[in-house]
C-alpha cells in the first residue's frame, strides 16, 4: 500500500514511499514482475532490405545440422582482426591439447582451430576446429558460430561499450566434450559466461509464429507442434501434431488481411490467435485439452527449433528470421537478469 | 558344419543379454541342463561361443535345428521387433489345421515362390499360440551373403482365428510370406487392420478379446457384489473411503467432476490395465474448426508416442486435460477398433 505522508503540510519529515508492482506510475527493476513479455518482434531486417535484390548469401555450411545453442553475455577485449585471431587460435589449440588426455582420440591427429569472419555477414565470428588425419585429409570436428542478428540495444551501458562485443548467442555443433573446452576458453579469456539457452513455452509459441509465415514451396517440412507430457502422465511422452505449411500460411492471411510478404513486425495478440486457431481445431478433433500442454519441440518449413536449445535450419533465404528471434530471445533473458540485479530505488522527499 | 549354422549361433549370442542366453539355450531343449552347466556361461561371449559350438558339432545338429533356437529366441525376445497383425478375409477359411501340417503347407508354398535360394521354416508353440519361423537365405550370386537374421520373418497365430501376427520385415518377403499364408488357409486375401507395436501379448489381447473384455470385468466386479457365496468383508455397506494421509484437510473443490470421471472412465475401459501399445497415430482431413472460422479442409495428423499410450489416454481423461464427452477414435482402440492408425477424413458436403 502506498503510504501517504500525514500531515505533509505541517510537518515536513523524511518519507518512504514504497511502489507495489500494482502502483500504476514508476516501475523499479526491483518490483517488475517475473516475465516481462516481449510485445513486438521483427519480422524482417532493416538492413537486409538493401541487400535483397543484389546476392543471397551463401548458408549451406549452416543447414541441416542439428545445433546446441549457448547463450553468451559480452566479451570483454575480443578484437575482430587477422592478428589477434591468430592469438585466439593459437591459445585455443594449446587448451584442446591440454584436454585432450581426457578423451580418447585414436586418430593422433592435431587439431587446430581458426577463426573467421563468417562469409560477409554482420560481426558474426565462426570457429572451426578441425582434426587432421594420419592418412591425410581434415574433417572440421567442431564449428561454432558466434552471431548477433540485429539487435537494437547493448546491454552494456554505454561507458564501458568500447571494450565489450555483444553476441548474444553461440551455437556449436560438435564433441559435446570439445564444446565444453571452447566454451571454457572463451570464458576465461574474455571473461564472459556461458549458459545453455532453453525456451520456455512461451518462446516457442513466438518461433511458431513467426516462422510459420515464410514461405518454402511445396515439399516443405510440415509445421510441427510437439508438446511433451512427461510431467503430466506415465504413459505418454510426446504427442506431434503435424499441419501443412500451406494451411500455416492461409491462416496468416486471414487473420492479418494483408499480404504476408508486407509484414515487417507481430504483436503477441497476432500470436496467440494464430497458436490458438491451430490448438482450437486439436482440441476439436482429438478432445485433448492443448493448452494446458507444454511444447517441447516447434518445427516450421524453415527451422526446427527444441525446448532444449537445438536449432535445425533448412533454408538459405530464410536464415535470418530463426537466428534473429534466436537471439532476441537470448537477449531478453541476459536484460532481465541483470534488471533484476539492480537495487530498488529509494526515494525520498525531504 | 555348414558356416550358417556357426553365423546363427553367434548372432544369437551376440544379440542375447548375458543374463539371458542360459535360458535361451535351456529353452531351446536340445541339450539338457547337465551339458548346460554354469560353467559353459562364464566369460566373454566369444568363449561361450567356442563352448556351445563344440557341444553343436558333437552331436551333430542340422540347420533346421538350429533354426530352432532363433525361433526360441524370438519367443523370449519379442519386444525387440516390432509386430503387425493381419486378417484373413474370405469364407470357407482352413483354420483348425494342425500346426505341422500349417507349417509344412507354407514352407512349400513359399519354396515355390523363392527362386533365390533355400527356405528354412520352424515351428514352435509358446503361450498358446504357434510361432513359425521362415527363413528365406538368398544363395544366388557367386559371393554368398553372411547370415542375416533380419531376412527371417516370425508369424503368431492362435488356432481357430484368422488373425495373423508378423514381424516387421523387408516388404518383398512380408508379400511373399501373405501370399504362401493366403493359399495354406484357403482364404482370399491377408489384410493388414493398422495395429501394431512392440508388445506382442497386448496385441493379441486386443484382437482374441475385442468387445468381450471390459464388459467382463464389469460384470465379474458385479458378481463379486451380489453374489452371496463370494465372501465379501463386512456386511455393512461402506461409501469407499479415500484415504489421502496428509491431504486429508484440503477440500476437493470439483469433487463431483472427478467422481463423474472416474465412473465414466471405468464404464468406458474397465478397471484392468490397458493393453500395451507405443504409438497412436491420426491421419486427419476435417474441416478447420478453429477460431477464424475458414471454409477449408485442413489435413493435419497427431501422433501420441509413449511407452504404453492407452494407460495414458486414461490418466490424461482422469485428471481433465481430456474432455468428455471422449472421441471414439480414442476409446475404441482396444475395443472395437482394434486398431492404432486411424485415417479421418471428412465427407465433402
Amino acid at each position: 500500500m502506498t503510504e501517504t505522508p500525514q500531515n505533509s503540510s505541517t510537518v515536513p519529515s523524511k518519507v518512504l514511499h514504497v511502489y507495489t508492482p500494482f502502483s500504476a506510475r514508476r516501475r523499479t527493476p526491483g518490483t517488475a514482475p517475473y516475465s516481462q513479455r516481449q510485445k513486438n518482434r521483427k519480422l524482417t531486417a532493416p538492413s537486409n532490405e538493401s541487400f535483397e535484390s543484389v546476392e543471397i548469401f551463401d548458408y549451406s555450411g549452416l543447414l541441416k545440422k542439428t545445433w546446441r545453442l549457448y547463450s553468451l553475455s559480452p566479451l570483454y577485449n575480443f578484437k575482430v582482426n587477422a592478428r589477434s585471431f591468430k592469438k585466439y587460435a593459437r591459445s585455443l589449440d594449446a587448451s584442446l591439447t591440454e584436454d585432450k588426455c581426457s578423451f580418447a582420440s585414436s586418430n593422433g591427429g592435431s587439431e587446430r582451430s581458426s577463426f573467421t569472419v563468417y562469409k560477409d555477414d554482420p560481426e558474426a565470428v565462426q570457429i572451426q576446429v578441425t582434426e587432421k588425419r594420419n592418412g591425410g585429409g581434415s574433417t572440421i570436428v567442431l564449428n561454432a558460430l558466434m552471431f548477433c542478428v540485429d539487435i537494437g540495444d547493448h546491454p552494456v551501458p554505454a561507458a564501458h561499450k568500447a571494450h565489450f562485443t555483444y553476441y548474444p548467442v553461440i551455437m556449436i555443433t560438435g564433441n559435446k566434450l570439445r564444446s565444453n573446452v571452447v566454451l571454457n576458453w572463451l570464458e576465461r579469456h574474455f571473461d564472459c559466461h556461458t549458459s545453455p539457452l532453453t525456451f520456455s513455452n512461451n518462446d516457442l509459441r513466438w518461433i511458431l509464429a513467426c516462422c510459420s509465415t515464410r514461405d518454402a514451396g511445396h515439399k516443405a517440412a510440415p509445421v510441427l507442434l510437439q508438446y511433451s507430457l512427461q510431467n503430466v502422465c506415465e504413459g505418454i511422452k510426446t504427442i506431434d501434431c503435424r499441419f501443412e505449411s500451406t494451411f500455416c500460411r492461409e491462416l496468416w492471411q486471414r487473420i492479418q488481411n494483408t499480404s504476408l510478404s508486407s509484414l515487417t513486425t507481430l504483436k503477441e495478440d497476432d500470436v496467440e490467435t494464430f497458436v490458438g486457431a491451430l490448438e482450437s481445431h486439436l482440441e476439436y478433433t482429438m478432445h485433448i485439452v492443448f493448452s494446458k500442454l507444454t511444447l517441447s519441440e516447434v518445427g516450421t518449413p524453415i527451422a526446427y527449433v527444441s525446448s532444449q536449445g537445438k536449432i535445425k535450419l533448412f533454408q538459405s533465404e530464410d536464415i535470418y528470421l530463426p537466428l534473429h528471434l534466436v537471439s532476441s530471445i537470448a537477449n531478453d533473458k541476459l536484460t532481465q537478469f541483470s534488471l533484476t540485479q539492480t537495487k530498488p530505488v529509494l526515494n525520498t522527499t525531504g | 558344419m555348414s558356416s550358417m549354422i556357426e553365423e546363427i549361433i553367434q548372432s544369437i549370442i551376440a544379440r542375447c543379454r548375458a543374463s539371458t542366453i542360459k535360458e535361451t539355450f535351456l529353452r531351446w531343449g536340445r541339450f539338457n541342463s547337465s551339458q548346460l552347466n554354469n560353467q559353459i556361461f562364464s566369460g566373454p561371449k566369444k568363449q561361450i561361443y567356442t563352448k556351445i559350438l563344440k557341444l553343436v558339432q558333437e552331436s551333430n545338429l542340422n540347420e533346421e535345428i538350429i533354426g530352432d533356437l532363433e525361433l526360441v529366441y524370438m519367443q523370449l525376445h519379442s519386444r525387440q521387433k516390432q509386430w503387425k497383425v493381419y486378417k484373413l478375409s474370405g469364407n470357407n477359411l482352413h483354420l483348425n489345421s494342425d500346426p505341422r501340417t500349417l507349417r509344412a503347407k507354407v514352407l512349400r508354398n513359399l519354396q515355390l515362390d523363392w527362386r533365390d535360394g533355400q527356405v528354412f521354416g520352424n515351428m514352435g508353440l509358446f503361450a498358446g499360440g504357434v510361432w513359425l519361423r521362415m527363413h528365406m537365405s538368398s544363395t544366388k550370386g557367386s559371393r554368398r551373403k553372411s547370415y542375416n537374421h533380419n531376412s527371417s520373418v516370425f508369424v503368431v497365430t492362435f488356432p481357430g482365428s484368422p488373425y495373423f501376427i508378423l514381424s516387421k520385415a523387408v516388404v518383398k518377403h512380408v508379400q511373399l510370406i501373405t501370399k504362401a499364408i493366403t493359399t495354406a488357409t484357403n482364404a482370399e486375401g491377408l489384410v493388414d487392420i493398422q495395429l501394431s507395436g512392440h508388445h506382442l501379448a497386448s496385441l493379441a489381447d486386443i484382437v482374441l478379446k475385442g468387445n468381450g473384455q471390459i464388459q467382463s470385468t464389469v460384470y465379474r466386479e458385479q458378481e463379486e457384489e451380489e453374489n452371496p457365496f463370494v465372501d465379501k468383508g463386512s456386511r455393512k455397506r461402506k461409501a469407499p473411503k479415500e484415504d489421502r494421509g496428509d491431504l486429508n484437510d484440503i477440500n476437493d473443490e470439483d469433487s463431483e467432476e472427478k467422481e463423474f470421471r472416474k465412473s465414466k472412465l471405468v464404464k468406458l475401459f474397465g478397471t484392468e490395465s490397458q493393453p500395451v501399445l507405443e504409438k497412436l497415430d491420426y491421419k486427419l482431413n476435417v474441416k478447420f474448426h478453429g477460431k477464424p472460422v475458414m471454409d477449408t479442409m485442413c489435413k493435419s495428423s497427431v501422433e501420441v508416442k509413449g511407452q504404453s499410450v492407452l494407460d495414458g489416454i486414461y490418466e490424461l481423461a482422469k485428471c481433465g486435460v481430456l474432455k468428455f464427452p471422449l472421441p471414439a477414435h480414442l476409446t475404441t482402440v482396444a475395443s472395437s477398433a482394434q486398431r492404432n492408425s486411424f485415417t479421418i477424413q471428412a465427407r465433402n458436403k
